[in-house]
């Protein structure tokens, strides 16, 4: 059997360097920019960057014809992928950084530590210690021997980067380097302009840089399901465009939306730098025949991955507070502090999710696998989808068995989102297109992060910071207080009947 | 005084053409100096290609010594396509023959990537950028600061005659501007100027020639006139004891059909291809025993050499003569369409034959012969390509009366190296 990637060609492989087309018939030659073929006659010429004795070719050659992509975990992988992490320090760039080193690939990534800074700045704190850049990166040396080639830089200082990049000429670029929050962008305009700046402007300026230095790179970028918000329709979150078969009717007319960017309904500041993200990149891959995927990720939880497990200076950071914990982390951490789990308004909202380290997997999967030339692409990346209330019920149980009261509140909605709404999200690439099957069941992960958590110090590293688990932070600018609407016990409450859809097949 | 040697080259220029032209005044110039020289019919090679011709003109060798059969070929062990370029090049071209001169050559074409070079040189079409075209390096500086460019822009004919044209003039222009610069810089013992608007035109704008009426046929005469004027330039520049050899690597006719030779073998069942949505040489199927590279090159698909491989050495000769029928049976409307047929023992020799195709087809006048698969049928009308080359009307000059001697009467594109030779 061959694997999910086995047919994808030169033409998708970071390594082939376009060098120009060709209308051999009149012996004629077009403009190199030109990558797309020239109507019959047209033939695409590349260069390998890895295999320069075959000279110029067609990009035809197969993955598996190909004796630099060899077998890896989960399919074909180049050999010594030099893949960058930008925002290599965080939640996410640190076990992908991990996981890449260990399987083979050649990590570099750089970091500003904006992430340390701004949960200082908020006065929490990771709840799994995490020890400091250097640290970690010694700890990856001595425990699996990998040699990370690591750069203390923002994004946005760009002739660093420039530098950085002409000297790794990364053949895949991971861009986790934004601020993750949405209560931070709320919490006044300076925060706002702070995020929009640091993640817009910064995606931009990498686009400019990745064309003049590294045009073949594929870029793996960071969205969120947060992008699409949640159409009161219940037409369907397709994955970033619409399928070929829909249609817009009107007036008895009739147009095809195929292809078409489907619409974006931000709900914070910090959502709508990633739509502006989004059109960026959109439109470089259309300018400049740059390649992205923009994963559309749905809320990440959990502590495990293999290699962070293996040693506590691997693990990765997991915060809590109302700015940066994410929602089951937040609700795991509640539990054991004895607070009850914070839902907002009606807890009826439903969102997508998956845990860490199925989302490592097809972060190897997207990396492994790269557009073509021009092909900016979209994956909603999400294994389940529950409800806020359900989620919370699922938490109470699982603490149940670590020998947990947990109770549920209800507070003020800090918010402005709809709370109850149908949702019906489409994920069908990572399943059928890329070969991945969701492994961690909710209740394995969220077990495993109660067994790390309830570890005393780390109990203790909760309550330390269990004043910064309340949401303060409102939609309209004010600081205050949300106040309980109800409390009760896990089982008590029958919830609305409107389930969400993930639509796989 | 020493012997300096200067080469000319106009890409695709036919010898019936221009002998046209220089009776009826376009290109007055050349009706002059005719009298002074040999004036030849030239054998183009075959299949006649410019990579194939331009790389036997600069070696004086066959395809069998010098390893380049057209512009593609196939990756060893892959139906991968690919584009060989002057690193493949297996035989020395002249200006390596004598390094201890200094050469300079613009323009010539499959001469890409430039050679490090005593003297100067870049590279002409197809070259997919300047940078790696031209040598040495403050060569390519000096061109970059003219603008200088080694083509036009193809895609412009697909928007407008005029919009080419233009542009093809712009790249003639600068081009004329560097030859000129460097010819009178004196600093050379060996100087080569392919001019390649030629080729384009013909592909282009052929019928405009043919039709006095048509609005474009005063843009095809503008363009030989304007060689006519490089022409008469460059001999009034060269010296008196300079060898002058002027040559073209193909002549060129117009289209009449296209003949898509691998849809040919495919009903006649030589040929299946995988549906995989691409048709192209990857989608070679299980059981296919031949197919046809651009433009007409007949491949065997020998075990062994290809994936899919299924002929063997023993299988040749039964298959070569059930092909052989094949095409000889090919009809257009009434007509026969394959003038000559040659296994390629015939037409080659040296260490380069086995990489060789099998069999190679010279097609009657006006069909052009065509290697793609993605065509559905047999023969197609011609599109914006009006102009195919011609094997058997290239030309050869050589300058000085008393050189005649050393051009034999049926020139073909691999003697021009040994007649520059017997003339020094
Ligand atoms: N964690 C989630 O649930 C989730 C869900 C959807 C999308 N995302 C997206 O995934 C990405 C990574 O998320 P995370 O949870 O790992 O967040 P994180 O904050 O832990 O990681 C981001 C890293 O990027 C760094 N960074 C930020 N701006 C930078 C800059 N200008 N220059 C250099 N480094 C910079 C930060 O210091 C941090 O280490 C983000 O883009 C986030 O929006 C996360």
């Amino acid at each position: 059997m061959s694997c999910f990637n086995a047919n994808k060609t030169c033409w998708n492989c970071p390594a082939a360097v376009f060098k120009g087309n060709v209308d051999f018939r009149a012996c004629g030659q077009s403009q190199d920019e030109i990558k797309a073929k020239l109507g019959d006659e047209g033939q695409i010429m590349i260069e390998c960057a890895r295999r320069p004795d075959l000279g110029y070719f067609e990009p035809s050659i197969t993955f598996e014809q190909c004796p630099e992509w060899i077998e890896g975990e989960y399919g074909l992988q180049l050999k010594n992928m030099r893949v960058m992490i930008l925002g290599m320090d965080g939640y996410l760039g640190w076990a992908l950084a991990l996981k890449l080193g260990r399987m083979g690939f050649q990590v570099s990534g750089i970091d500003n530590y904006t992430r340390r800074d701004t949960v200082a700045e908020k006065g929490a704190h990771t709840i799994v210690p995490i020890e400091r850049m250097t640290e970690r990166l010694h700890a990856a040396s001595e425990i699996y021997g990998l040699n990370f080639n690591y750069r203390r830089m923002d994004i946005r200082e760009r002739d660093h980067l420039a530098a950085f990049l002409d000297e790794v000429k990364p053949e895949a670029i991971v861009h986790y380097a934004e601020i993750p929050s949405a209560p931070y962008s709320m919490v006044d305009a300076d925060h706002a302009i702070e995020v929009q700046d640091n993640n817009t402007l910064g995606t931009l300026g990498l686009l400019w840089l990745i064309k003049d230095i590294v045009p073949e790179t594929s870029l793996i970028k960071l969205g969120t399901m947060g992008e699409y918000g949640a159409p009161l329709t219940g037409r369907p979150l397709f994955e970033g465009m619409f399928p070929a078969d829909a249609t817009l009717t009107w007036r008895g007319r009739e147009w095809s939306l195929g292809g078409e960017i489907t619409p974006r309904d931000p709900v914070s500041f910090y959502h709508v730098s990633k739509v502006q993200d989004t059109y960026n990149v959109y439109e470089s891959c259309k300018y400049w025949w740059l390649r992205s995927y923009d994963v559309q990720q749905g809320v990440i939880y959990g502590v495990h991955t293999e290699e962070t497990a293996k040693d506590p200076r691997l693990r990765t950071r997991f915060d809590i507070d109302e700015w940066f914990g994410t929602v089951i982390n937040r609700f795991v951490a509640q539990a054991i502090a004895g607070i009850p789990l914070t839902i907002y308004g009606t807890g009826e909202q439903i969102k997508g999710f998956i845990a860490l380290e199925d989302a490592m997997e097809c972060m190897v999967r997207l990396i492994t696998s790269p557009p073509e030339p021009g092909q900016y692409d979209v994956v909603n990346q999400v294994s389940g989808i529950h409800k806020l209330n359900e989620i919370a019920e699922i938490i109470a149980k699982v603490g149940k068995k670590h020998g947990l009261k947990v109770e549920i509140q209800r507070v003020e909605n800090p918010r402005v989102e709809t709370e109850v709404h149908p949702l019906e999200i489409v994920s069908r690439k990572l399943p059928r297109e890329l070969g991945f099957n969701p492994t961690v069941l909710v209740e394995k992960e969220i077990d495993r992060v109660f067994t790390l958590l309830m570890q005393p110090e780390l109990t203790s590293r909760i309550k330390e910071k269990a004043h910064t688990i309340m949401p303060k932070t409102r939609w309209t600018g004010e600081k205050k207080d949300s106040g309980v609407i109800e409390k009760y016990k896990p089982g008590e409450k029958t919830y609305g009947d409107h389930h969400g859809v993930l639509d796989t097949e | 005084m020493k012997k300096r040697v200067i080469r000319v080259g106009i890409d695709g220029a036919s010898f019936t053409r221009l002998q046209t032209m220089a009776d009826e005044g376009v290109m007055p110039f050349l009706g002059r100096l005719r009298q002074a020289g040999t004036l030849r019919r030239l054998m183009a090679s075959i299949p006649d290609n410019s990579a194939v011709s331009w790389s036997s003109i600069m070696t004086g060798k066959n395809p069998g010594e010098h390893g380049i059969f057209g512009f593609t070929d196939l990756i060893p062990g892959t139906y991968t396509m690919r584009f060989p370029n002057f690193r493949n090049l297996k035989a020395a071209p002249f200006w390596r023959l004598e390094p201890e001169k200094r050469h300079v050559v613009i323009n010539l074409p499959f001469s890409y990537p430039a050679d490090g070079i005593s003297g100067r040189m870049v590279s002409g079409f197809i070259s997919p950028n300047l940078e790696n075209a031209a040598s040495p390096p403050e060569f390519l500086e000096y061109l970059k600061a003219r603008h200088y460019r080694i083509d036009a822009d193809t895609r412009k004919i697909y928007q407008s005659r005029a919009l080419f044209y233009e542009d093809l003039m712009a790249v003639h222009e600068i081009r004329c501007r560097v030859y000129r610069e460097q010819f009178s810089s004196g600093d050379w013992d060996t100087f080569m100027i392919v001019f390649t608007g030629s080729d384009r035109i013909g592909h282009y704008l052929l019928d405009a020639w043919e039709d006095p009426g048509d609005p474009d046929h005063e843009r095809f005469l503008e363009y030989f006139r304007a060689v006519d004027r490089e022409l008469a330039w460059i001999m009034e520049h060269a010296g008196a004891d300079d060898i002058v050899v002027m040559m073209s690597d193909h002549g060129m006719e117009r289209v009449k059909k296209e003949v898509n030779l691998n849809y040919l073998l495919e009903t006649g069942g030589f040929l299946s291809l995988a549906d995989t949505g691409k048709r192209g040489y990857t989608a070679i199927a299980d059981g296919t025993k031949a197919f046809v590279l651009e433009p007409s090159r007949v491949h065997l698909n020998y075990t062994g050499r290809y994936p899919g491989g299924t002929v063997t050495a023993g299988d040749r000769q039964a298959l070569l003569e059930e092909l052989k029928a094949l095409f000889r049976g090919l009809t257009c409307e009434g007509e026969p369409v394959i003038r000559e047929m040659f296994p390629r023992e015939e037409l080659y020799s040296g260490p380069a034959l086995e990489e060789a195709p099998d069999l190679l087809l010279v097609p009657h006048t006006g069909y052009s012969l065509r290697g793609t698969l993605a065509r559905d049928e047999l023969f197609t009308e011609p599109d914006t390509l009006v102009g195919m080359h011609r094997g058997d009307d290239a030309f050869l000059y050589v300058h000085g009366r008393e050189h005649a001697g050393a051009v034999p009467e049926h020139p073909r594109v691999e003697d021009i190296q040994s007649i520059v030779e017997k003339i020094l």
